[in-house]
């Protein structure tokens, strides 16, 4: 579903010199797979993410969506994803419902389909008090309910999912759990960036550790647990921001 | 692209910023309410000021060393009270007196001295019944002076004299009007523009909704069209409600109704004027998006379109300088191009020439602005500074 080759990012920082945010990653990810991207800050995982869905342009190296290529046809790249961040504002303007109307709209679904996809979402993710409201006087959940569903409104089959639950309390982040795991079971294929050890443990089928823009090491948990001889995700993680990339595992 | 997409867009991006306090505030309840209660208010002043300069009885103060015969009669006739004054400039400075007069004798003639606060407006009409009465008394004393020498009155008009002004109209109109009418609409595109293309984009970044729109079936080139579009819409709207504000405002006015009636509203002078804003809505709308866009917020991207605001009224009030058929360098001029043909069209004082050269110049530095927007929005480093 996902194949990245060498993909790569650099850009030239007054103060620093040429920075390369991402350097010569490759995986693959395929579908019904939780795939994780696990780094601290700066580790290059929103580039990563921001170039699958097509907001920045790789300086180096390849990658496809659900066989389109990201740089070649980016229109058809962005109509197979649903890209959620946890850094995005939401449309204070507008009601939920309005958005995914809009958001329906640009990936073509009109009229009856539309309605019928929206109101099954409103109430999959129990909306229906408020699905016509404004999102100003929104609380963070609903918010966060409300742009899981603007991601899931033309039914993407991969989703790029930059930690999404960062910044959230408990109950919301479960929802947003809940969201990931269900999108896994219908099939869908699922990238996640996090640098929370635990929910990278619990939901991810396969983890790639990311660091200074180069991969570190990917694979199963078991197969981390082999590499590193550590037992913890938070430990195996330690281990390898400070190994070479040598020995990465796909 | 696909014009469908940008529909879309267009029609989210317009529902969002309409319901928008402060654009709303800025955009609607601004132009359509301060600046006409401003001008009904200033009016309604200048109405009742000069209706009471009309009835009020002037003082005037005079010393007369000399006598001159029918002057406190003419001054009375002309509706002043007339008192004894020793010292008629004092008196006006104390403000005891509006106007001032000594008259004294110089050889065998009386000398008559005025004094007057001329930095008072409301003098000048005490000034011009002054002037009235005095040239009363001068014409009556002529007149006895010449029966006196048995001459006939004829000899004082040698010739007649009548001034006939060609301006029709709508030229009168166009000089006046015109030249505010097309520093006005500079301001309101700029400013219509100027909201929504900072909302539209830094807004966006600053709400952290960009990478939602950026991220979806959308091109990058239909988004800044929509948003392109969007600015011009309320760059339009903008300046249809406050034009419209302004001309119910001006009739109000006591010169201001005489003067908006006389603006032509045929279809085809409409037309021309239509066709001579939309290059310049364009220009707006693309400018202050490519403008806005590097922004990381609404306050850095205000402070980067205000000059630009200040300039393009700089470059509409050249207008205001330049009288008659200016010279064809004038048309390739931005904004000034456009003040100036806005008021040779309206006073109905236009060439071919001229118009075509200055909307041809207008879509070229359009389309320049277009290319900046899309280079704004499509440079990543632009769009993604930090």
């Amino acid at each position: 579903m996902i194949r990245v080759e060498s993909l790569s990012k650099s850009f030239r920082d007054p103060k620093r010199g040429i920075v390369n945010a991402v350097d010569n990653i490759s995986f693959e990810a395929r579908a019904g797979e939780i795939f994780g991207l696990l780094g601290s800050n700066g580790a290059g995982k929103t580039t990563t993410m921001r170039m699958l869905a097509t907001i920045l342009k790789p300086t180096g190296g390849s990658a496809q969506i659900a066989g389109h290529d990201i740089v070649r046809e980016p229109e058809e790249v962005r109509r197979n994803i649903g890209f959620l961040s946890g850094d995005m504002g939401y449309y204070h303007r507008l009601s939920p419902r309005e958005v995914m109307n809009v958001f329906g709209r640009l990936n073509g679904l009109r009229g009856a389909k539309l309605k019928a996809r929206i109101e099954d979402l409103v109430e999959q993710f129990g909306m229906t008090e408020y699905a016509d409201a404004r999102a100003d006087t929104f609380s963070t959940g609903m918010r966060q309910r409300a742009n899981v569903a603007r991601v899931l409104v033309h039914d993407p089959p991969v989703l790029i999912l930059d930690e999404p639950t960062s910044g959230l309390d408990v109950p919301t982040a479960q929802i947003i759990e809940n969201f990931i795991v269900a999108a896994k079971n219908s099939g869908k294929c699922v990238v996640l960036s996090t640098h929370i050890m635990e929910e990278a443990e619990y939901l991810c089928d396969r983890i790639a550790v990311v660091h200074a823009g180069r991969l570190q090491a990917l694979g199963t948990m078991d197969e981390l647990r082999a590499q590193t001889g550590k037992q913890r995700l938070r430990e195996i993680f330690l281990e390898l921001i400070h190994l070479t990339p040598a020995g990465v595992s796909q | 692209m696909n014009l469908g997409i940008v529909g879309v867009l267009l029609k989210k991006e317009l529902l969002d910023l309409l319901r928008d306090r402060r654009t709303l505030i800025s955009l609607v309840v601004a132009p359509m309410v301060v600046g006409p209660v401003i001008m009904i208010a200033m009016n309604s002043y200048v109405r009742r000021s000069e209706e009471q300069a009309k009835s009020e009885r002037y003082k005037v103060g005079i010393r007369e060393d000399v006598r001159l015969s029918g002057l406190r009669e003419a001054l009375g006739q002309s509706g002043l009270e007339v008192t004894e004054e020793a010292d008629p400039r004092a008196a006006v400075e104390n403000k005891a007196v509006t106007f001032g007069i000594a008259v004294t004798a110089k050889g065998d003639r009386p000398q008559l001295t005025f004094f007057s606060d001329n930095s008072e407006m409301k003098n000048s009409m005490a000034r011009s019944r002054v002037n009235e009465a005095i040239e009363k008394v001068w014409r009556e004393q002529i007149r006895t002076e010449l029966k006196k020498r048995d001459v006939p009155e004829s000899v004082t008009q040698p010739f007649g004299r009548t001034s006939v002004n060609v301006a029709q109209p709508r030229k009168m109109t166009g000089a006046f009007i015109g030249r505010l009418i097309g520093f006005l609409l500079l301001i309101f595109l700029f400013n219509g523009a100027m909201y929504s293309a900072v909302d539209a984009t830094a807004g966006e970044k600053e709400r952290k909704t960009l990478e939602i729109l950026l991220a979806s079936a959308a091109g990058r080139l239909e988004i800044m069209t929509a948003k392109v579009l969007t600015a011009m819409c309320t760059s339009f709207g903008t300046t249809v409600l406050s034009i419209a504000s302004y001309a119910v405002a001006l009739t109000q006015g006591r010169k201001g109704g005489a003067d908006m009636m006389a603006i032509p509203t045929d279809p085809a002078t409409m037309a021309l004027i239509a066709l001579l804003i939309l290059p310049v809505a364009v220009m707006a709308a693309s400018i202050s998006i490519a403008a806005a866009t590097p922004a990381k917020s609404t306050r850095e991207a205000m402070s980067y379109l205000t000059p630009g605001l200040f300039i393009v009224m700089f470059l509409g009030m050249v207008t205001f300088m330049v009288d008659g058929q200016p010279s064809l360098v004038f048309s390739f001029i931005p904004f000034t191009n456009f003040a100036q043909t806005l008021r040779d069209v309206i006073s109905g004082d236009w060439t071919w020439k001229a118009y075509l050269a200055t909307t041809a110049a207008n879509l070229v530095y359009s389309a320049i602005a277009v290319g900046l927007a899309v280079r704004s929005f499509t440079n990543e480093k632009v769009l993604f500074r930090t």
